[in-house]
């Protein structure tokens, strides 16, 4: 069966008068019916960028390659018009901040209704009992009353429902999340996740999730990929990432994560960072883009391009390390992923 | 707990005019923009000449000569010359001397209420600051030619003083810019950070507000400078404002406009205003570019 | 929706009132009466023409008669031409005086704001295209030159030099004779309404309820008219209040310029003759008419941003 979404090798670059920026690299994932992706990385890791491409919705001066297939179409070059019937139809999207997201000048109503009329061709009745249905879906109460305000009228945690029903009106194949609980309360992102979860069982749709925030990922995901400075570092199941993982990067990443409880007596330990900056995306360094931050650097990251490795069916890691001998690893008395790893 | 929050707060916890070298990179951009360089340079020139030639000149701005009226450029007269035969070229340039005198005074007086007003109102905030601004928004809704028609009609006897008068309206905008841009000073992140660094509020108004205010008044006051002659010209045209035979651009422009027969009357003058008013426009343009640390 | 015609009207009446009083003591407060000039009137004829003006009571109730006299829609009586209204001459019943100047302001409104807003949106759309580079040069240079400058050139050019179009004078209001105060005017105050549009377009265009909308697959057609123009033309409209009452100013200035017979004349002479009534009813005119404008905005406001309603 082909996978919903097969994207391979994407590479996005922008183009400023005679300035380059590399924001994604070759990003290669699939998506499976009724599977959840998830996308971490920090600002400017390219996480945003490759949906974004994904919708053909990148600034104009990008530049894309590679391949973006939605079951067997391939999406990268189409024109607007072909975009404009997989657009809100098969592929939908929901934004960070749902308070700017939605149009301020139009009522819910008319928000909604318009994307059905124009995908499903039915009418503005039709339309608007569709919509009272997805709104009574998503948990409105009073769905009659409330499709006629304005979004003004509602809190940031209402809107994102909105922002979700008229996502899924259309019922797509695919959900793209675009950090959907960043900007909400830790409360109201809860309740929005689990809406999440259950709409995706309900109507047996692919997510694809992107987020910063390692907690929301584990809740949530099958599978993940950690991104940075455009390059997927690791990709794997939930259980991969966060009880194997083997990439430095994301071995960082899990240690910064604050924890409550701490262990025995290091009741004193600061907040694990990771040291330095994300190299700069217009004169990335040859080799891998994380060479600068890691504590395992070996002189082989420093040059030519680091491949892909696959470790086992989906677990796969962008990194050298583990083609070097454990000696040359241990030398290096930094390496945090010396004494954790079998490597 | 998420980078870019921390970033964002990072980057606006700094005072940007306070960075090393922030009016050093903006006198450098402004430099870079040679448009705005010409046209400063341009302004610069222009006014020495307005100083000068009205002095080395062998004709005097004031002197008639019936048997040499109305002349087309030639050698002896750059400019051609007027009805009662004087030299245009000089009078064009004295004119322009009076026309600067009179945007630079009034600059300086609109700068000074209008600076004071609004930073009053924008430190002090609450009632104050809401009656003060109704105020301006009274003197918003009369429209300011007739304003300056009835002050200059009421004060005509000095032109000094009607200027002051004139500027004494027209400080409006001045004073909305520097409270608005005050407010957003005074809760700007870095502001605040100075305040709970402990830094005291006469040194975070010296050290903090004021530099960052520096920018848009400088801004502002390339505006105000073509405005005032703008405003001057049309007061000519009224009838008001320099007195025969001391001249000004407008006065010109409008002599020159009621004998167009004679073009060089009109064209002269009208050439180098607009030139100068072009030049002042782009100025300002190449200072606010210049001065905008975000770019 | 009443009850907010009702509020703004309640903060306009006072901030008009304020004006009228701040234009009365200032024509008041002048040493001297508009009768002490070259010819002089003899001690009972000027205690009469004094008590004819009501110029011997005292000022506040000079004001308060003035104010009744106003809520009545009328002016008062001319200082110069003794025994002459100022509604006839500001309105004359022929065409003259106040008719011109909102002749040419309201001509130059309908050409501008049109204009305004279609070339600005064109040229935010088509952002750092050649349109829209030669469009902001154009409005850069346009808006630094005044009516007060480009009037006498543009005069020299067509109608002195090349002798296409009539230099100045209203003759009946014919159209050849308006084309180009009226052009004039609309170029002076195109490059504002331009600028604010084309900013604005560039603002909507990057919003995020606008990738929103992209995102639903609406076709480009359906985001501009649907979703962005009334965004767009908010601030726009905002714009306009504050403009008009610079329009009723910059057509004045244009008459003088073009020799129009309208309220510019009417203030030059006023000037001259120390006809301080004249003038203070022309400045309590236009007043009145741009606050009324700015009202008028309001509700063009209210009707265009569903958030003003609560």
């Amino acid at each position: 069966m082909l996978p919903i979404l097969k994207v391979k090798d994407l590479s996005i670059q922008f183009k400023k008068r005679n300035i380059c920026i590399n924001a994604v690299n070759k990003v290669s994932f699939a998506l499976d019916e009724g599977e959840v992706l998830g996308i971490v990385g920090e600002s400017g890791s390219g996480k945003s960028q490759t949906v974004l491409a994904i919708m053909g919705l990148l600034a104009k001066n990008a530049l894309t390659s590679g391949s973006v297939k939605l079951l067997d179409q391939e999406l990268l070059g189409l024109n607007n018009i072909k975009l404009n019937k997989i657009r809100g139809n098969r592929v939908s999207m929901i934004f960070q901040d749902p308070m700017t997201s939605l149009n301020p000048y139009l009522t819910i109503q008319s928000q909604m209704t318009e994307v059905l009329m124009l995908h499903k061709g039915i009418s503005h009745k039709n339309a608007l009992n569709e919509s009272l249905k997805m709104l009574d879906l998503v948990k409105i109460s009073d769905a009659k009353r409330r499709i006629k305000l304005y979004p003004h009228e509602f809190s940031g945690g209402m809107r994102q429902r909105v922002m979700i029903a008229m996502a899924l009106l259309c019922k797509p194949e695919l959900l793209i999340a675009d950090e959907p609980t960043t900007a909400l309360d830790v409360t109201v992102q809860a309740q929005i996740l689990e809406l999440l979860r259950e709409l995706k069982n309900e109507l047996n749709m692919a997510v694809i999730l992107i987020t910063h925030d390692m907690g929301v990922i584990a809740n949530v995901c099958d599978r993940v990929c950690v991104m940075y400075a455009g390059n997927i570092m690791e990709g794997g199941t939930i259980e991969d990432i966060f009880y194997a993982p083997k990439h430095p990067y994301t071995v960082a990443l899990l240690e910064s994560i604050p924890k409550l409880e701490q262990d025995g007596n290091d009741i004193d330990a600061k907040l694990k960072t990771i040291p330095g900056e994300p190299p700069n995306l217009i004169h990335l360094p040859a080799g891998c883009a994380f060479q600068d931050r890691c504590s395992c650097v070996h002189e082989a990251c420093r040059h030519g391009e680091i491949e892909p490795q696959f470790l086992g069916e989906s677990h796969i890691v962008k990194c050298n390390l583990q083609f070097i001998t454990s000696g040359a690893v241990m030398q290096n008395s930094n390496c945090h992923l010396a004494s954790k790893t079998n490597i | 707990m998420n980078s870019k929050l921390i970033n964002k707060i990072g980057a606006a916890g700094f005072n940007p005019s306070q960075s090393t070298g922030f009016w050093r990179g903006a006198c450098n951009r402004f430099c870079y923009n040679y448009f705005a360089l010409g046209s400063l340079i341009f302004i610069l020139v222009l006014a020495i000449l307005c100083i000068i030639i009205p002095l080395i000149s062998r004709h005097e701005y004031s002197t008639t000569d019936f048997a040499n009226s109305l002349i087309p450029p030639n050698s002896m007269y750059w400019f051609g010359s007027d009805g009662l035969g004087r030299d245009l070229f000089v009078r064009c340039f004295i004119g322009g001397r009076i026309t600067f005198e009179i945007a630079v005074a009034a600059t300086v007086v609109v700068l000074f209420i209008g600076v004071m007003y609004g930073s009053i109102a924008g430190f002090l905030g609450g009632k104050i600051d809401n009656l003060m601004m109704r105020i301006v928004d009274v003197l918003y809704g009369i429209p300011f030619l007739f304003f300056s028609i009835l002050l200059l009609a009421l004060f005509g006897q000095s032109l000094v003083l009607s200027f002051v008068a004139i500027a004494a309206i027209s400080w409006l905008d001045m004073a909305r810019v520097v409270r608005g841009q005050t407010l957003s000073l005074r809760n700007r992140e870095f502001v605040e950070a100075a305040y709970i660094c402990g830094v005291s509020k006469f040194k975070i108004i010296t050290r903090h507000i004021i530099p960052n205010l520096i920018g848009v008044v400088i801004v502002y006051a390339a505006l105000v400078v073509p405005n005032m002659i703008v405003l001057s010209a049309v007061l000519s045209f009224f009838g008001l404002g320099v007195m025969e035979p001391m001249t000004s651009w407008g006065l010109l422009i409008s002599d020159g406009s009621k004998n167009m027969s004679s073009w060089w009357l009109l064209l002269f003058p009208a050439l180098l205003m607009l030139l100068t008013l072009l030049a002042f426009t782009f100025v300002a343009n190449g200072l606010r570019d210049a001065l905008d640390s975000d770019s | 929706m009443i009850s907010f015609i009702i509020k703004r009207l309640l903060v306009a009446i006072p901030t008009l009132l304020a004006i009228i009083l701040l234009v009365f003591l200032l024509v008041h407060l002048v040493p001297g009466n508009p009768f002490q000039g070259e010819k002089a009137f003899s001690p009972e004829v000027m205690q009469e023409l004094l008590h004819q003006y009501r110029l011997d009571l005292p000022l506040w109730k000079q004001f308060l008669y003035y104010v009744n006299d106003l809520l009545h829609g009328n002016f008062g009586q001319s200082y110069k031409f003794i025994g002459q209204s100022i509604n006839e001459l500001i309105f004359p019943d022929d065409l003259g005086g106040f008719w011109v100047t909102l002749r040419l302001a309201a001509y130059s409104m309908l050409l501008t704001v049109p204009l305004g807003i279609i070339l600005g949106c064109y040229a935010g759309l088509a952002r750092n295209s050649w349109f829209d580079k030669v469009v902001i040069v154009c409005s850069t240079i346009f808006s630094a030159v005044p009516v007060i400058v480009a009037g006498p050139l543009i005069i020299l050019l067509f109608a002195v030099t090349l002798n296409y179009l009539p230099a100045s004078g209203f003759a009946d209001g014919d159209f050849l004779h308006l084309v180009l105060p009226v052009g004039i005017l609309t170029l002076a105050y195109l490059p504002t309404v331009l600028v604010v549009a084309r900013g604005s377009v560039i603002d909507v265009l990057n919003s995020n309820f606008i990738k929103t909308a992209k995102a639903k697959g609406l076709p480009t057609r359906i985001i501009i008219f649907k979703h962005a123009l009334r965004p767009t033309l908010i601030p726009v409209i905002s714009l306009l209040g504050p403009m008009f009452a610079n329009v009723l100013v910059g057509a004045i200035v244009t008459e003088q310029v073009f020799a129009l017979p309208g309220l510019g004349i009417l203030t030059t002479n006023a000037v001259i003759n120390r006809d301080y009534n004249l003038v203070l009813g022309i400045t309590i005119l236009g007043s009145s008419l741009a606050i009324a404008f700015n009202i008028l905005v309001d509700i063009a406001y209210f009707f265009l941003d569903p958030r003003i309603k609560q």
